[in-house]
């Protein structure tokens, strides 16, 4: 491969960004939205954003099972094999195209006749790719001499022999990492016997059919195994049982105590024709139930109508009475268990309809101290479109909607429950996962029921990287969910669902477009809600307007009503049954809202005239006007005071005097008149006016007034010792607020006058980041320029080990002991060269070299 | 499915549209599984409950034809969760089956052994329960097999009685139909009963239960235990049965307050097995007098309390059940499937008053409005005074008086819960009065001049709620009642619904003082009438038409 080597030397990364076309590079900016925010400054540092973990390990994690094999055939082949040698080693054609998505994603670079994959990539594989065994040589790097020499002799190799003899590939086999002399040598020596397929196959070979067995279940699994004594290394004449016999032969390499390791190399010599091993190139078939798409939009609109009514149902009860979150935000169990016995239903069901609510800015918290959940003003408009319109909002809401609802009721890391429409409930991933879910229930066929089960495998192959319960989690009550909202009905996608995947389909395939889970647009995506209630509207019976007026003073409702029908009778009757007919039920006290809210009896009548379509029973109509006659017959009204005299005369005067005109005084009996002043106001006004009344108590004694006189409480006198206390620690306060100044101050000093310059340091952030990964890789010493916990800035000399969630592992040469640097702290790094590094370590980065 | 005459609710109850042309076909499909909770005059509406289910089951009927059913007739789609759940509840009766087996006597079997596993472990079970014999069965003592159906119903797997009856004493008993016939419907009572073994007949009032009780005597053969509410109910089934069957006045025994007597036909009342010294039932031993083949249970809505427990020890006798509502005001209808049986038939009243059987009833509500002084006295009376205030007000009186005359020519029952009013009335009209003070010979007496047209005009007490049988009462006015029961509605609505000999309507009035307590409870009965099916009018005192002739006017 020298035509590769040369190649390597002078293409890197960077380079051949620069010579993409920019269409290229625009598609990988929409893919990797990360890559381009903040802009990088040029394809250097893009280059490195490119290998930054975080970044990686998003797009890894969304690679689809056979996409991501591919990935993984990558890592095994050496780095810049070509797309030719790719497809003789995994068996299959579709690899051109998992490699053109791999390349527009930025994990693969170079063309189809040189092909590399980032170095983080490689890293985020791991080191058993498709079930592959780690090369040789890091397998060895756990036995002892002993071991290695005893293999060696078994192997046919001369354990005897000096440094880098047999050793072809071993460069720079010299230096060591300081462990005992001649090591590494031996584990080279070793190693070296395994470069020859040829000879690994004479090896397998002349095992027992049982070890050969043993050796072909590995190579298809995983390649490790377990076992007592995965250290024991006894001559081949002496091994009893074929992991014995293997571990003699070398062909399989004890790592630790209790597990073995089938080497690469030994790996795909079994495998023989299949290297890769079984690959996915297709997603799994869905399998489930035949439902009928007639059968599945009657229960999907059945559905869509429920959770209308539910929501309505919730949002007016919290318009009645709004409810005051918990001090830590969120629903009460309470009030949620409230919400679930109006709704009918359990509590989880309760908690969608409550966060879908939310979701759709139906309801939400006051501002303000005296917070309270109430419905919105949005409510009111929502409340009067069609059924079908407002469906739609609700489900649009909650394809973007950040909730996982399953999470209420769980239990957080301390053990507390977790509330309804608190801030534990938002995640934002639960969008991308309802995407992907409703996706996959997408695939199956036109009215088919996916089972739990294939919509898994479905799931598992689209994103095979990503498990957990969360996931698991999500994925059931998406389920469910869908199947609330009407996007199933009975488990199979409805026409409406229909919409929404295809919908969700175009945006998966477009990265250019919007996605529909990417945030919530003020007013929701009109497009989609149009549609969606276009599709559902003819699904959905017909809206009635008529009712059946029964003697037993209910009136039935044969099928959805007329939302301002409904509105009205709303007023005048009580719900008694829901569901796809209503059943009212009039009573006095129903009677009597109507009449609260300024309906007559005879509206009432007419009402009912107009709507009944076998006419008014006479208990009703009696019941009407029953209600009417009695309702308002008494009055109640405010008054701060009243006047009584059974002179009315003397009272008629009072009314009418100009003098009294200002003390607001009614007359609502011949011997009462009330005013809305306070009383002694009202004894003022009137003795101005020339009148002589007299104040009475609530128990109509009669009150003897004196001039008042005010008075406050006294305040407690202070002692003079308290104030020259005071006064001290106000001079305490003073002191330590100099004091605070000047080590700062000093602090500033100090950092300024040590001088890390002069070292040539790269200062710019994503570049040290991707110099300390290289360092990492390639176990180089640095010079780190660093800040400590007290602000000094120090120079040291390290050799980085690990790399992870923001803090540096390193050999700190100064101390002589491992150290962990945050890297925020990390001001500038300088390469200082090689400091060598393990054997296993070198075998590694041979390839990038 | 698009215009069905049903329309299933997602809180599990049924409208049913009667004016559909289909309505007949789907009532006659969804009977055996949902219960009949109100049907007026447009939309009737049934409820299913997982007692109607297994009721359904018990008769024999499957989830698949329940779901059939719903599907088929339903005008919008059926909630997919209520047919999941119907389906659910369905199959959990006869998980668990009592079976006789010929070495261990009574065990509890099982079809499902998770269930049985789960029950075995419920503490209220284990006590009840014997040795284990094997995976699937276990030993269970035969005095326990009363309570343990009762209690594996209050667990939800009700189980299947299997292990059958003991014939009893034999004692032939056979119909005399001379000039009558026993009716269609009451064929089918009796045949659903005797299929099944044990259970519920559920007929209207005066729609012939103690014929339907005679003839599963004579289908059984054996000595009968009858229970009934009081001692007047009591002569009344002794005098249909001598006019029924062959039985003769030797073999009928009276077991009351008043006699004592064991005979292979015995009657007695809820009263006496009821009655206790120092905690003691003393007539318990009723049950073990003779080797009974029969134990009928007389309005089985009634049934008191330690009636039920007694008959949790002698589940292998045949019972029989006869009401006219499953429905208990104190919510006991489980104990009635359990101990009694399941329902084994059920006639809706509508469709037995269409077909003849009993009499198409008009009711009336008259509003009477009361004096100034009366208003003001009832305005202070205490609460507790109230009701009796107004039910009983003086106002009252000339209406009735009115009804009554206008019709003279007709039998007229006045019925009231206030002794006072009840004896006013009484020497107003000049009619007798009965209450529960009256003797029982005395009652008899009058009951039969009523019956022979040589009285008229009767005054009764709430005595009257139950099993007195006056054929042709035609017109009941009611002047006072207890609270508004609704049960006490349905006994009074049926003393005047026993088909009259002309086809003539009767007339049910109900006399209420307006704006008082007496026009609530009003409203409660009404409501429960028009629930019936009985479309009911109101009408003001003053609009009562004058005089005598106009009474066949319907």
């Amino acid at each position: 491969m020298p035509a590769d080597e040369a190649q390597d030397e002078s293409v890197t990364l960077a380079d051949w960004l620069r010579a993409q076309p920019d269409e290229a590079i625009i598609r990988l900016f929409l893919l990797r939205p990360d890559l381009a925010t903040p802009p990088p400054p040029d394809f250097t540092v893009l280059a490195a954003r490119m290998e930054v973990r975080v970044s990686v390990t998003r797009v890894v994690d969304r690679l689809d099972t056979f996409v991501h094999e591919v990935l993984q055939a990558l890592t095994v082949l050496p780095a810049g094999a070509s797309l030719a040698e790719l497809t003789a080693f995994t068996g299959h054609r579709e690899v051109a195209a998992a490699v053109r998505r791999l390349r527009e994603l930025g994990l693969l670079w170079g063309d189809d006749t040189a092909l590399r994959i980032v170095g983080m990539a490689v890293d985020l594989v791991g080191e058993r790719p498709l079930g592959l065994g780690r090369p040789v040589r890091q397998c060895l790097s756990s036995y002892r001499n002993v071991q290695l020499n005893r293999l060696a002799a078994a192997l046919g190799g001369i354990p005897s022999q000096g440094v880098g003899a047999g050793s072809g590939s071993d460069r720079d086999g010299g230096g060591g990492w300081g462990g005992p002399g001649g090591r590494p040598d031996l584990v080279s020596v070793v190693g070296a016997l395994f470069d020859e397929p040829a000879r690994i196959r004479g090896w397998v070979e002349s095992c027992t059919p049982r070890a050969r067995e043993l050796l072909e279940r590995l190579a298809s699994e995983t390649s490790l195994g377990s076992t007592t004594a995965a250290h024991r290394v006894v001559p081949v004449e002496q091994a009893r049982t074929p992991v014995e016999e293997l571990l003699a032969r070398g062909l399989i390499i004890g790592i630790d105590d209790e597990k073995v390791e089938l080497p690469r190399e030994v790996g795909l010599v079994v495998r023989g024709g299949t290297p890769a091993g079984p690959l996915h190139p297709r997603p799994p078939e869905i399998e489930g139930t035949a439902i009928g798409v007639a059968s599945v939009d009657a229960a999907a609109a059945l559905t869509a109508q429920t959770i209308v009514r539910w929501v309505t149902t919730i949002v007016e009860a919290w318009g009645e009475t709004p409810l005051t979150p918990l001090r830590t935000g969120g629903l009460s169990v309470r009030d949620l268990r409230a919400a679930a016995r109006l709704l009918d239903t359990d509590e989880r069901v309760a908690a969608f309809v409550v966060e879908l609510a939310w979701a759709a800015g139906l309801v939400d918290a006051t501002t303000g101290n005296d917070v309270q959940f109430m419905p919105t003003a949005a409510y009111d408009r929502w409340g009067t479109e069609p059924i079908e319109v407002r469906w739609a909002v609700l489900v649009d809401s909650w394809l973007r909607a950040p909730v996982a609802t399953w999470l209420i009721g769980e239990r957080d890391e301390r053990g507390r429950q977790i509330a309804a429409l608190s801030s534990e409930v938002r995640r934002g991933v639960a969008r991308e996962l309802r995407a992907d879910v409703l996706r996959a229930l997408g695939a199956a066929p036109a009215g088919m029921a996916p089972s739990a089960a294939s919509l898994r495998a479905l799931l598992a192959w689209r994103a095979p990287r990503r498990t957990g319960t969360f996931l698991d989690r999500t994925v059931e009550s998406t389920v469910v969910d869908a199947e609330l909202l009407g996007v199933t009905g009975r488990g199979a996608p409805s026409t409406v669902g229909r919409v929404i995947i295809d919908r969700l389909e175009a945006e998966a395939a477009d990265p250019a477009h919007t996605p529909l889970t990417s945030g919530r647009p003020a007013g929701g995506d009109t497009d989609l809600c149009r549609r969606l209630a276009d599709v559902l509207g003819p699904l959905l019976p017909e809206p009635v307007e008529e009712l059946l007026l029964q003697a037993d003073l209910t009136a039935v409702a044969p099928g959805p009503l007329v939302p301002r029908v409904a509105a009205r009778l709303a007023r005048m009757a009580d719900i008694e049954s829901t569901g796809a007919a209503t059943v009212y039920r009039f009573t006095e006290e129903s009677l009597r809202r109507a009449f609260d809210s300024g309906l007559t009896a005879e509206d009432l009548h007419d009402d009912l005239a107009r709507w009944g379509r076998t006419g008014t029973p006479q208990g009703l109509t009696y019941l009407i006007d029953d209600t009417a006659r009695r309702h308002g017959r008494m009055r109640a009204g405010p008054a701060s005071s009243y006047l009584r005299c059974d002179d009315t005369a003397l009272l008629s005067e009072v009314v009418v005097s100009r003098g009294t005109q200002a003390l607001g005084l009614r007359r609502i009996a011949p011997t009462i008149v009330i005013s809305s002043l306070p009383v002694n106001d009202l004894l003022v006004g009137l003795r101005e006016a020339g009148y002589a009344p007299v104040a009475e108590a609530p128990d109509g004694r009669v009150l003897l007034s004196r001039p008042t006189t005010h008075r406050t409480p006294a305040r407690a006198r202070s002692s003079s010792g308290d104030v020259a206390d005071s006064r001290l620690a106000q001079a305490r306060d003073v002191l330590r607020l100099v004091r605070r100044g000047d080590d700062s101050a000093r602090t500033l000093r100090a950092a300024r006058s040590t001088d890390i310059a002069g070292f040539g340091l790269t200062r710019s952030a994503p570049l040290i980041l991707t110099m300390l990964q290289d360092a990492v890789r390639e176990k180089q010493r640095i010079l780190l320029g660093y800040v400590d916990q007290q602000g000094t800035p120090r120079d040291r000399i390290v050799r980085p080990t690990a790399l992870d969630g923001g803090w540096l592992t390193a050999w700190d040469e100064l101390t002589d002991q491992p150290r962990r640097f945050a890297l925020h702290r990390v001001t500038g790094i300088a390469e200082l060269g090689r400091s060598g590094g393990t054997p296993a370590a070198r075998q590694d980065s041979d390839a990038s070299h | 499915m698009a215009d069905g005459p049903l329309i299933v609710q997602s809180d599990k109850t049924l409208l049913l549209e009667v004016g559909h042309p289909g309505a007949a076909e789907a009532r006659a499909s969804i009977a055996p599984f949902a219960e009949l909770e109100r049907s007026p005059e447009h939309v009737h509406t049934y409820r299913i409950t997982p007692l109607a289910l297994w009721n359904a089951r018990a008769a024999g009927h499957d989830a698949e034809q329940v779901v059939d059913a719903l599907v088929r007739h339903s005008r919008y789609a059926v909630p997919h969760a209520l047919l999941v759940d119907v389906a659910d509840t369905m199959d959990r009766y006869g998980r668990l089956r009592l079976e006789n087996d010929p070495v261990h006597g009574l065990v509890l079997r099982a079809l499902d052994r998770a269930v049985l596993a789960e029950v075995a472990r419920a503490k209220r079970i284990i006590p009840m329960l014997g040795e284990r014999i094997d995976d699937d069965s276990i030993a269970v003592h035969p005095s326990e097999r009363g309570r343990l159906k009762q209690a594996l119903l209050k667990l939800g797997w009700p189980a299947e009685d299997l292990a059958g009856y003991v014939d009893g004493e034999k004692h032939p008993i056979a119909l005399v139909e001379d000039g009558w016939q026993l009716r269609d419907y009451q064929q089918g009572a009796v045949a659903g009963f005797w299929e099944g073994g044990s259970g519920v007949v559920v007929l209207p009032a005066g729609a012939g239960k103690t014929i339907v009780g005679a003839a599963a005597m004579a289908q059984v053969g054996a000595t009968t235990l009858i229970l009934v509410t009081n001692t007047v109910a009591g002569r009344q089934w002794r005098h249909e049965l001598l006019r029924r069957t062959s039985l003769t006045e030797d073999e009928i025994g009276e077991y009351s307050g008043e006699r004592k007597e064991i005979r292979p036909v015995t009657i007695a009342t809820y009263q006496v097995m009821t009655a206790r010294r120092k905690g003691e039932y003393l007539h318990l031993d009723l049950f073990g007098a003779r080797d009974w083949g029969l134990i009928i249970y007389d309005e089985v809505h009634l049934l008191p309390a330690p009636v039920f427990r007694m008959t949790a020890d002698i589940q292998s006798r045949r019972r029989l059940g006869l009401t006219a509502t499953l429905v208990r005001e104190d919510g006991q209808e489980g104990d009635v499937f359990s101990l009694i049986g399941p329902k084994r038939f059920d006639a809706p009243w509508r469709e037995i008053e269409a077909q003849g059987w009993i009499a198409p009833a008009e009711c009336t509500e008259v509003r009477v409005t009361l004096t100034d002084d009366e208003r003001m006295a009832y305005a202070v009376a205490e609460p507790e005074e109230r009701y009796r205030m107004c039910a009983t007000a003086a106002s009252k009186r000339m209406v009735v008086r009115r009804l009554v005359e206008r019709h003279a020519d007709d039998r007229v029952l006045v019925i009231g819960a206030y002794l006072d009013q009840l004896d006013e009335l009484g020497r107003m009209l000049n009619a007798p009065v009965i209450q529960g003070s009256t003797r029982n010979r005395e009652r008899e007496r009058l009951f039969e001049a009523f019956r022979t047209g040589e009285i008229t005009t009767l005054v009764v007490s709430k005595v009257a709620n139950v099993s007195i049988d006056l054929p042709e009462a035609g017109v009941a006015v009611q002047v006072s009642g207890t609270f508004g029961s609704r049960q006490e509605e349905a006994q009074r609505l049926g003393r005047v619904l026993r088909p009259k000999a002309d086809g003539r309507a009767a007339h049910f009035y109900t006399v209420v003082s307006r704006d008082t307590l007496d026009q609530e409870y009003a409203a409660h009965r009404q409501r429960f009438l028009a629930e019936q099916g009985y479309a009911y009018t109101i009408v003001d005192a003053d609009d009562i038409p004058d005089g005598a002739g106009s009474s066949d006017q319907g």
